[in-house]
């Protein structure tokens, strides 16, 4: 059952590839030019004179006078078989200019999501059981700024802040006496802190709506008979919240934990290049802004994969802890 | 019905003492698919009706009663054609006097005919749009039949004053009135093109039990003034009793018995009747109920077994219930669908 | 993600409350009636709707709010501080500021641009400078507040001069704009995909919200970028600007068609549509009279707090260089200046944009859940 459950998850990420597959491809193909006519501007530029059958062997040659399916499914194939297509702007393949940033992207998104769950989780409860207080209020307030301020404009403020108040440049994964130093104790304590900001800067907008979520599960979950009963026979309160109702109003959080990737993937994307840090979003910036479509589509299709395979291991993770989910007595998407 | 002449109940059939059909149901049937998987495949069907025979005369009022989940509410909508039917026939007599099948006819066939019968629903605060005053709402059919203003006016004051309500009424929205104001005024909108039959699916069972007598009441003033006839369907025994001239029972999406209300209380013959009849409580609390409680679920009508649908819940099954359908058989008045009746 | 209902604690805030014994007479209002009665004493809401307001009209005759033209260069001002309106010198005086006066720095030897402590210029009203052109057409001297003979710098300005309050002032032009036009085109889109899908069903309905939910599922701002990339670098402003709205569009209907979708589909069981049906009513009187009415009011909640996302998309997109161009002006080209720490950590006054993006990113979503509120009374907890 949780098989095959698991399986049709599965299944069903295909069609989404699918469509943005095709997505991304438009998105190459879009722009005026490809990446014969920069050739032929190149070698005029040198002086050369370019006949029409010259241009037609170079077009044969990069496949462009192929029909647009038949192109869309060699690219395909290319993304399957790890091809990525070669770089216009950097003349090299386009694995080798992005492959040391994913990492950084992977980490720097999965680490936004530990923190806004380890960060709203607490919070919404705090604020649940504190109902009506000025603590719940605080943190309401918070959380309706949170989603109301896009994350590259905190990334701009932290900049400065950090900046003027502390002497720090927050770009970067290194403070520059550890650029090129050697690993040590020291190294990794510099990249945790160069880390922490933009964490923390990616997760806030998940943290304040995830926030609010707890908070109303919870409230809803403590209005329950079981608890009223539990209050009345002398369970200690803080047992009495951790025991059930918090692990009963986490579990739609834990559901939906493949909702915020989209966001998450989104802003990195921005505040990477707010903070330079070392990951794909400045690179797919570079290459848009030199209208090199293949790196560029390259790097979008590699988000939306990130994007879709994230969201397909929360599933999976959700049916394993959640068997009720498998009977499908819950609905996981 | 007693006590009027039958010739002023039926101008078009002719002979006096008898009671022309109004509706004719044929072996009526409706499945719904179900889906499953992840391409949504239809699976299997959900047959909530599966081969109903009734008729309802002339202002007869004819009650359904059943579990929830035996296809009464069904039963209501398919015969409204509300949704296209599975199979069967639904022969209905319009104010021409001409007999059509809304079970053959399109959606944009049917309009025009749709003025010779109505509904009242079991919700009352679903069956009234919200953006609607009382009096749209209840001039809505007569906005749709092309009525000219000034009469639709006339004839709203006069519904509403039918059904109780005061005239000033007509201006409010649905949101300022109880439930049984409600259906007050559902009633209204029901009867507001003058139609033959009625349909009543579950109308009081979402009200206050202090203001079901009335509603009911109402219903049976109405039935008498507009000559109605009427399908009252109910899961509450006492509402048949006190309203319906024929009774019929449903079980797993068919009738098992049908017989005139007395004669059924009186002698119900098929062990689910009976069994029915003894699990209502009894309004006279010195008689001790000798009570035959039903044990087991309504059978999966995804996955209907052959034979009669009420054996594996029924004492007196035998094998012979298990291998083939019983026919709803005819004799005295009374339809029964069982081998081997009380 | 859910939006925090605001009545509850902002209620805590001022005492205010959105909750009222209704007035007398209640019932016989429409529940539209009655919903706009609930947004009148909403005030966060109504405050929220009057700020916009005023934004609103900034950005259809920008001129008279500004100092001066968006693209004028004050020699006499080079990344110059904001020049705060006084009213205290030895004693209470008209509104005036300060004029600037430049000094050259002693290290870098580059002229630095303050505040003359000892001057007083004061503030008119209706000050007359260059001509300009109102709406395009009508041909216009005076400005709202300035001085006669110099130009203010509230906000001051940029490295090349450019008064940054003007800039600011010309940009909520295509910054604010950019929402509602981008929000009207994904309503349309939304609204026909969404109501297809719902009236149709079938292979018609999988498709369309299997489209929609990949749309959703995937992270916009990267897609936003690739397909802005597509917009010509060759093309005018306007073609630019229509281009980038477009783009923005293209996966913002997916909310509304899911929302549609959802909305029509509950209510095509409900019994009074069914009534509707049974009374004989037309396929186009059920859509028309029981059906849209019924889902628009979600509709204009959800497009209202969709405007927020297409303008921060419209600032994302600027703010990298892949949206409008300068020298138009809108509030993400404003920020690009401010991407340079340097220049940043001189000048903070660059990143007012910023604040101005959060106030109507805020009072867009204020107002929209003081909408939503009103019209929905049970969403609330």
């Amino acid at each position: 059952m949780i098989a095959a459950t698991i399986a049709r998850r599965c299944l069903s990420a295909i069609p989404t590839l699918l469509i943005s597959s095709i997505l991304v491809f438009v998105i190459i193909q879009l722009p005026p030019g490809d990446i014969v006519t920069s050739r032929i501007q190149q070698m005029q530029e040198a002086g050369a004179q370019v006949d029409p059958q010259r241009i037609e062997a170079l077009r044969h040659q990069f496949h462009l006078d192929d029909p647009l399916p038949i192109r869309y499914l060699r690219w395909v194939g290319g993304m399957l078989t790890g091809n990525l297509g070669s770089s216009l702007q950097h003349d090299r393949p386009v694995t080798a200019i992005i492959g040391s940033a994913i990492l950084p992207t992977v980490a720097i998104s999965l680490a936004a999501v530990v923190i806004s769950l380890g960060l709203a989780i607490p919070l919404g409860v705090w604020a649940a059981l504190r109902r009506g207080t000025i603590v719940d209020h605080a943190l309401g307030l918070f959380a309706y700024a949170g989603l109301a301020l896009p994350s590259f404009l905190i990334a701009l403020v932290a900049n400065y802040a950090l900046f003027t108040w502390f002497g720090m440049s927050p770009g970067g994964l290194f403070s520059p006496e550890y650029r090129e130093a050697p690993w040590s104790l020291g190294r990794v304590w510099d990249l945790l802190l160069h880390l922490l900001v933009p964490v923390l800067i990616l997760g806030l907008a998940g943290v304040a709506g995830t926030m609010r979520v707890m908070r109303a599960n919870l409230l809803d979950e403590l209005r329950k008979p079981y608890v009223t009963t539990a209050r009345a026979k002398g369970v200690h309160p803080v047992v009495l919240v951790w025991r059930y109702p918090v692990r009963i109003a986490i579990t739609p959080i834990i559901a939906t934990v493949g909702w915020l990737l989209p966001y998450l993937v989104s802003g990195s994307v921005i505040i990477a290049v707010v903070l330079s840090l070392p990951t794909v979003g400045p690179i797919l910036l570079e290459a848009l802004r030199a209208q090199d479509m293949e790196l560029a589509g390259a790097i979008v299709m590699l988000l939306s994969v990130l994007t879709v395979v994230g969201s397909l291991v929360s599933d999976i993770l959700l049916i394993l802890i959640d068997p009720r989910v498998a009977r499908g007595q819950t609905s996981a998407r | 019905m007693s006590g009027r002449p039958d010739a002023e109940v039926t101008p078009v059939a002719g002979r006096v003492g008898e009671r022309a059909p109004l509706v004719e149901i044929r072996n009526l049937a409706k499945h719904f698919p179900v889906r499953s998987g992840l391409l949504q495949r239809v699976s299997g069907h959900l047959r909530a009706l599966d081969g109903v025979d009734l008729t309802i005369d002339d202002g007869q009022c004819l009650g359904i009663v059943g579990e929830s989940g035996s296809g009464k509410s069904t039963l209501a909508r398919a015969l409204l054609r509300v949704w296209p039917v599975t199979r069967g026939s639904i022969r209905i007599r319009g104010e021409d006097g001409a007999v059509r099948d809304w079970a053959a006819l399109s959606e944009s066939e049917l309009r025009p005919l749709r003025r010779s019968a109505s509904m009242v629903f079991q919700d009352p605060y679903g069956s009234l749009n919200p953006r609607l005053t009382v009096g749209d709402c209840i001039g809505e059919p007569l906005l749709i039949a092309g009525v000219p203003r000034a009469e639709r006016e006339a004839r709203c004051a006069e519904l509403i004053a039918a059904v109780g309500l005061m005239p000033e009424h007509l201006r409010r929205h649905p949101h300022a009135f109880s439930g049984g104001q409600r259906q007050r005024i559902v009633i209204a909108r029901a009867l507001a093109l003058r139609p033959r039959l009625l349909v009543c699916d579950e109308p009081v069972s979402a009200l206050d039990v202090s203001v079901q007598a009335q509603v009911l009441n109402l219903l049976g003033e109405l039935r008498q003034r507009y000559r109605l006839a009427m399908l009252f369907i109910t899961h509450d025994l006492k509402v048949v009793r006190h309203l319906c001239e024929s009774v019929a029972v449903m079980y797993a999406g068919r009738i098992v018995e049908q017989a005139p209300t007395a004669e059924l209380f009186a002698a119900p013959r098929h062990p689910y009747t009976r069994a029915l009849i003894a699990a209502a409580p009894s309004p006279d609390p010195t008689v001790r109920s000798t009570r035959q409680l039903l044990a087991g679920e309504v059978p999966d009508p995804t996955r209907p077994a052959p034979g009669c649908a009420f054996a594996p819940r029924c004492p007196r099954a035998a094998a012979a219930c298990r291998a083939a359908l019983p026919p709803l058989v005819e004799a005295d008045g009374r339809r029964l669908r069982c081998l081997d009746p009380v | 993600m859910s939006r925090p209902s605001l009545t509850g604690w902002l209620a805590w805030f001022g005492g205010w409350s959105t909750k009222a014994a209704p007035a007398p007479g209640s019932d016989q209002l429409s529940t539209g009636q009655l919903a706009w009665r609930a947004l009148a004493r909403n005030r966060v809401a109504m405050a929220a709707a009057w700020v916009l307001g005023l934004l609103y009209l900034v950005a259809l005759i920008p001129e008279p709010f500004a100092t001066c033209a968006a693209n004028f260069r004050d020699s006499a001002a080079v990344a110059a501080p904001p020049q705060p309106v006084r009213i205290w010198d030895d004693g209470p005086r008209l509104p005036f500021v300060r004029p600037l006066v430049a000094v050259r720095h002693a290290d870098t030897l580059a002229l630095v641009w303050h505040e003359d402590a000892s001057r007083r210029l004061t503030l008119t009203l209706f000050p007359r400078g260059p001509e300009y052109h109102l709406l395009g057409a009508i041909p216009c001297q005076w400005r709202l507040v300035g001085l006669e003979g110099a130009v203010w710098h509230p906000l001051g300005t940029d490295r090349i001069g450019q008064d940054v309050w003007s800039r600011l002032v010309h940009g909520a032009r295509v910054s604010l704009t950019i929402g509602l036009l981008g929000v009207t085109l994904s309503f349309i889109l939304g609204v026909l995909l969404g109501a297809v899908a719902a009236w149709y069903g079938g292979w018609i309905d999988g498709l369309i919200s299997r489209v929609t939910d990949v749309l959703i599922s995937l992270p916009a701002i990267p897609i936003w970028m690739g397909l802005s990339a597509a917009v010509p670098a060759t093309w005018p402003p306007l073609g630019v600007y229509l281009g980038i709205t477009v783009v923005l569009s293209f996966m913002g209907w997916t909310g509304l068609a899911r929302q549609l979708r959802a909305r029509m589909l509950a209510q095509k069981d409900e019994d009074f549509v069914t009534a509707a049906r049974l009374a004989g009513a037309s396929t186009s009187r059920v859509l028309l009279v029981h059906l849209v009415p019924g889902s628009i009011s979600h509709l204009i909640v959800a497009a209202t707090l969709a405007v927020p996302g297409m303008i921060l998309g419209e600032t994302a997109l600027s703010f990298l260089g892949l949206g409008i161009r300068p020298p138009a002006v809108s509030w993400g080209v404003l920020l690009q200046d401010a991407q340079n720490l340097q220049s940043l950590a001189e000048m903070p006054w660059l990143l007012t944009p910023a604040l101005a993006v959060f106030v109507v990113v805020l009072a867009f979503n204020l107002f929209g859940d003081g909408l939503r509120d009103a019209l929905d009374p049970h969403h609330q907890r």
